[in-house]
């Protein structure tokens, strides 16, 4: 793929520029717009760039011509999300970020989806982040490059969806394994349920006590009825006895009108006595629940009376209750599914091999033409970075980068163009900077080269795009 | 440790209290009180003419258990060997729930039958063998007619426990009254909590009378009588009368002087109407109730409202004299 032209329109003005098979953008000094354009250039080729200072990239139109690997030619003309490809009668419009790979695919020629993700890690050095990206790490603003999944890129991926899968369900499994670690953390909650203030239980306890003070009234006034039964019945009973009546019994014995000897008496006094002890033993009862339910409720409204909003949201924290048992198994559930999932995607050690054996030979062979002593070569799925110096670091990073270009172009006959900016930072020796030159001239002379620098890197037939101070200049 | 100790000792208590329960419930028409004493695993029930019946309360928590059976056997008739010596001993048993009381595997089966209460004459040979022994070595002294075992289930979890004390219940309740069957666990419920049920460690002291036993289920009779007899009317009516009558109804049933009109004027009619098999209250109240229109306000009251109450009224007095009389006589209260 080739970059031909770009034209840049934002509110107050405009900007055009075209580049050729070697471009270099340049400026005398600093602080001139050549990382900029550079940016604008990515962006329009509907990455999720983001924007330099003082330039919203979402508010600008661009248009961007470009050559196919097949050397058809297209357009793209993006404003903000949305982006247009037009390849000669065609046009489909894409949304940004969500279809960024498909229009890749169609524009780079590549449906490897791996590769598709990780290709502006491979060709693209920011000035800031690009030389410190050897094969693991942020490209610029959220785009990543991960050599692992680069490399796999190359071998069928028959197991995407399991992969992509594989994926979710270890964020899951972080994600619940967090809420176990926050449960443990919760306050001790009380086992009763009285503990929580919530507004329905208390309209609940309300309820119930009116149903309970409803039960008082009646049985206080039962027991009211009962006893002003049995004060009438006395009252009767000492009334008679008072007329200290005699009655004639069998056999002529006299008998007197007593509570003892009138007939029944006795009977109904103690049957209303029972029916009142009664009585007054189910109010003691009622009246004690009321005491209880009144105590709950003060309890609750007592939690519901917090002083500060911060008492309130730890009052609210205290409350989630997190059921622990349903957590662990669905940890439980999900941790089988990955164990399943991984047996699935179990990398093909064989296919891959090759491709990491072919990326080291070419970086083990650029590695010794730059003179790199051999103790410092590494694999190109090393982690070991610490001991490396600023500049052999720094010539480690062209050298992966133009290996990842190469294989590129060797197995799927994909040609990007390589973008740099600003190659002399870190104290590179200028031995070092001629080197770089000479690999592009030999090795990757049939791709675009775009170099932005405030030197002059003198290559044959380049094509110098000056910056004087802005991307876009006013009245164009 | 401790806790088992605590669990055993419930265990214990709970089947004590439920053994004066059963010891009531077979004395009914002797007994005036209970007496049961956790510590000294008691039950003393003093009986109309003074004399009292001694138990002694031991239990197993589980009933296959036989290693410790010998021993309660042997504690309990030293204790009821001391109660003897208050001459105030009509009977004096040995209550417990194992159906191996004498740890004798033969005698089992004589036990096995939910409730069985064997006195000493009648226990087989090996039992006898085994008291005899003991009374021996502890020389002991009192006599062994008064002497009786009496064992029933209280084993498993929950509500199953009480499976024979229940069945005791609805035997006695039935006794009273085929009506009252329904009472059962409501008997059961009252009893439990009046006899102990909640009582912690230190408190397992009680004392019950036959009124306080007796008394609750007179009165649900009577309560369960009116409902019933509520529930024939018109839902209508009912709800009027129960709203507006209600203490009427009843202030009239309890007071002496119309209580004993009625009683007495029904009487009068009972043995008027000899020969009526049945007695009529409509037309009792009509003959001989019209006293009773003076002592309502029946003003603003349709007939048929009118006639209910009173009706209810009478239906009260009588149903209350009839129920308290019969349980006073069968339970001797």
């Amino acid at each position: 793929m080739k970059f031909i032209s770009l034209h840049i329109v934002d509110s107050l003005a405009k900007g055009f520029y075209e580049f050729s098979d070697i471009t270099i953008i340049h400026s005398q000094h600093n602080q001139r717009g050549k990382t900029s354009l550079i940016r604008c250039l990515l962006y329009a080729l509907g990455y999720s760039i983001p924007s330099p200072q003082g330039f919203n990239l979402d508010l600008c139109s661009f248009t961007l011509k470009g050559e196919k690997e097949d050397s058809s030619l297209f357009i793209l003309k993006r404003e903000g999300n949305h982006i247009e490809l037009i390849e000669g009668n065609c046009s489909s419009t894409f949304t940004l970020p969500l279809e960024q790979d498909e229009l890749h695919s169609r524009i780079f020629g590549l449906d490897k989806p791996l590769i598709l993700i990780n290709l502006l890690g491979a060709f693209y050095f920011d000035q800031e982040k690009g030389w410190t990206l050897l094969n693991r790490g942020t490209v610029i603003g959220g785009i990543k490059f991960r050599i692992e999944d680069f490399i796999l890129g190359f071998t069928e991926d028959s197991v995407a969806e399991e992969r992509r899968e594989l994926e979710c369900v270890t964020r899951e499994i972080d994600k619940y394994t967090h809420l176990l670690e926050y449960a443990k953390n919760l306050p001790r909650q009380q086992t009763s349920d009285e503990s929580f203030a919530d507004e329905n239980s208390i309209e609940i306890l309300n309820f119930k006590l009116q149903e309970l003070n409803h039960n008082r009234v009646i049985l206080e006034n039962e027991l009211n009825r009962l006893r002003s039964v049995m004060r009438g019945n006395t009252t009767f009973i000492n009334f008679i006895s008072s007329m200290n009546l005699r009655v004639r019994g069998e056999n002529g014995t006299s008998i007197p009108v007593t509570k003892d000897t009138l007939l029944d008496f006795s009977f109904i006094q103690e049957f209303v006595k029972e029916k009142k002890n009664e009585a007054q033993r189910e109010l003691d009862k009622v009246k004690n629940s009321i005491k209880n339910m009144e105590e709950a409720l003060l309890r609750k409204e007592c939690l519901i009376n917090l002083e500060s909003d911060l008492d309130m949201i730890l009052e609210k924290r205290s409350r989630i209750k997190i059921d622990k048992f349903l957590v662990d198994n669905i940890l439980v559930h999900l941790k089988k599914r990955k164990q399943t999932l991984s047996k699935k995607v179990r990398r093909n050690p064989l296919e891959e091999s090759l491709i990491r054996q072919k990326l080291n030979n070419i970086i083990c062979s650029y590695l010794t033409e730059f003179g790199v002593e051999a103790k410092y070569h590494r694999d190109v799925l090393t982690t070991e970075l610490k001991t490396l110096s600023g500049a052999v670091f720094h010539i480690m990073v062209f050298i992966f980068k133009l290996a990842y270009v190469r294989i590129l172009r060797e197995e799927v006959g994909c040609r990007l163009p390589i973008v740099i900016d600003s190659p002399n930072g870190r104290e590179v020796e200028m031995c070092h900077i001629e080197k770089m030159k000479e690999l592009l001239l030999r090795d990757f002379s049939m791709h675009q080269i775009i170099v932005a620098t405030i030197y002059n890197p003198d290559f044959n037939g380049q094509k110098m795009i000056n910056m004087q101070g802005s991307v876009t200049t006013l009245g164009e | 440790m401790g806790n088992t100790n605590a669990s055993a000792a419930a265990f214990g208590w709970e089947f004590q209290f439920n053994a004066g329960i059963m010891l009531m419930l077979d004395n009914i028409k002797q007994a005036i009180e209970v007496k049961i004493e956790g510590e000294t695993e008691d039950i003393e029930i003093t009986l109309n003419d003074k004399m009292k019946i001694f138990a002694q309360a031991k239990s197993v928590e589980s009933i296959e258990d036989y290693s410790h059976v010998k021993d309660k056997l042997t504690a309990a008739l030293k204790t009821l060997n001391a109660a003897e010596k208050t001459g105030e001993a009509k009977a004096l048993i040995y209550i417990t729930n194992t159906p191996n009381p004498c740890n004798e595997s033969k005698s089992i089966i004589c036990f096995s039958s939910g409730v069985s209460h064997i006195k000493y004459d009648d226990l087989p040979e090996v039992c006898k063998a085994q008291i005899n022994a003991i009374y021996e070595d502890k020389n002991l002294k009192f006599p062994l007619e008064k002497f009786s075992i009496f064992v029933f289930d209280f084993s498993g979890d929950g509500e199953n426990r009480y499976r024979i004390v229940k069945y005791k219940i609805s035997e006695f309740l039935y006794s009273l009254d085929s009506e009252f069957s329904g009472m059962v666990q409501r008997a059961l419920d009252r009893w439990r909590l009046d006899f102990g049920e909640n009582a912690t460690q230190n408190n397992r002291n009680t004392k019950i009378s036959k009124k306080q036993m007796m008394w609750p289920l007179i009165l649900w009779y009577c309560e369960n009588k009116e409902t019933a007899r509520l529930d024939e009317l018109d839902s209508v009516d009912k709800e009027e009368i129960l709203k507006r009558y209600s203490y009427i109804i009843n202030t009239n049933s309890e007071r002496f002087e119309l209580f004993t009109k009625i009683i007495n004027l029904y009487e009068d009619y009972r043995n008027e109407e000899k020969h009526l098999k049945k007695i009529d209250i409509d037309e009792f109240i009509r003959i001989k109730c019209n006293f009773l229109n003076d002592e309502f306000d029946f003003s603003s009251v349709s007939d048929y409202i009118r006639l209910e109450v009173l009706k209810l009224t009478v239906e009260k007095v009588i149903s209350t004299r009839h129920t308290v009389n019969n349980i006073r006589e069968k339970v001797q209260l």
